[in-house]
């Protein structure tokens, strides 16, 4: 498949600071998405897509092309994010800090957005961060950056039939956390 | 006929990503029948459908000024084919001066004079300043000193870059930010009413 992104990747592998400038203009949000999903935290999320970059431009003239630039930058992402996490639960350990509550601080349904379709959506989409990490991460990749079986078996490193397994058992998980939020009331 | 129990739920939590018209007909007659299966694929395609227009997340504002300021800080360029990077060239380069000064300060009749200064030299060396006596070629001496003397030069100033490099980044920023600090201060005693 032809990477949408190749004129930019080939001008910035040269050295050009406003090519590799425009790849992050039209990546961060992904980028950020997805750190966000790993972390479950919007600060470390940002502190992380900076790092992704970074990384990113040192590593650029390594980049060969064989993937599409995004898939490498998400793969770069969760390694990133893996070693950030690693660092965090050390210091975490070493402070005695308790359980993270990143979950309960999902933005409150604005009131104002009446429609219920969308009240519930938003309030379906903050349940997905009471998920385990391994599902909110390939709902993510799935559903928000569109990804194929393929793309997200390459960038998570796993085999084709262990991601399509995986959504599911996210998609059941988080159908089970949703009817338990909701009772029994049908929607 | 589908056993709920048999298939698993996987298969529905596929099937509830589909399309109702690939949905294969034992699953709808098991469905038809099945109320256990019928709530789980209630929930999994309400799931489906917030997940299908599941927006990504929103950065805080300003995040995106803010990546692109930090990556302009970033001094290490991107270009393929690197040359390679200082903290190799730079010894490398010390090393190669060394050697040639050397070979330079060396005279011509160094060829008579190093056998026996090389055979003698492990004596020579310690008892030579007491005894202010100098068996080794004096050329070769100092040879061997003025390229000691760049090399050491060379680890000094590949040490110096290589601490340099590291806070260089910080320091322009705590200059920057000091500037501006004080900017801000004589901006404000300027416009404060006398
Ligand atoms: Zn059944």
């Amino acid at each position: 498949m032809e990477d949408p992104l190749a004129e930019w990747v080939a001008r910035a592998q040269k050295g050009d600071r406003a090519a590799f400038e425009e790849l992050v203009k039209r990546t961060h949000r992904r980028v950020y998405n997805l750190a966000y999903h790993f972390l479950s935290n919007e600060q470390e999320a940002e502190d992380l897509t900076q790092e992704v970059y970074l990384r990113a431009w040192r590593a650029l003239p390594d980049f060969r092309g064989d993937a599409q630039f995004s898939t490498w930058l998400y793969r770069i992402t969760l390694n990133t994010a893996m070693n950030y996490q690693r660092t965090l639960r050390t210091q975490e350990q070493a402070a005695g800090a308790a359980e993270t509550l990143a979950h309960f601080d999902a933005p409150l349904p604005d009131p104002a957005a009446a429609a219920a379709t969308r009240d519930r959506n938003a309030r379906l989409w903050a349940t997905v961060r009471r998920l385990a990490q391994r599902y909110r991460v390939v709902l993510a990749l799935f559903y928000q950056h569109e990804l194929s079986y393929a793309e997200i078996a390459e960038v998570l490193g796993l085999p084709i039939g262990t991601v399509k397994a995986q959504l599911n058992r996210a998609r059941r998980a988080l159908a089970a956390l949703w009817r338990e939020e909701n009772g029994d009331d049908g929607s | 006929m589908m056993d709920h129990n048999l298939h698993g739920q996987d298969a529905l939590a596929h099937y509830a990503a589909c399309p109702m018209a690939e949905w294969p007909p034992a699953l709808r007659a098991h469905l038809a029948e099945c109320p256990v299966c019928r709530e789980e694929m209630h929930w999994l395609r309400t799931v489906e459908a917030a997940l299908a227009s599941w927006p990504l997340a929103e950065p805080a504002p300003g995040f995106l000024e803010r990546l692109l300021e930090r990556l302009a800080r970033e001094q290490v360029p991107a270009r393929a084919g690197q040359v390679l990077p200082w903290n190799i060239w730079v010894p490398a380069m010390t090393l190669g001066a060394a050697l040639i000064i050397a070979a330079l300060a060396l005279p011509p009749q160094i060829s008579q004079a190093w056998e026996p200064a090389i055979s003698e030299w492990p004596r020579q060396v310690a008892p030579w300043a007491a005894e202010g006596r100098l068996t080794l070629d004096r050329g070769a001496f100092w040879a061997v000193w003025s390229g000691l003397f760049v090399a050491t030069g060379g680890v000094g100033l590949t040490l110096a870059l290589s601490a340099w490099n590291a806070r260089y980044t910080r320091r322009v920023e705590e200059v920057k930010r000091a500037l501006s600090e004080a900017a801000d201060h004589l901006l404000k005693m300027a416009h404060r009413p006398s």
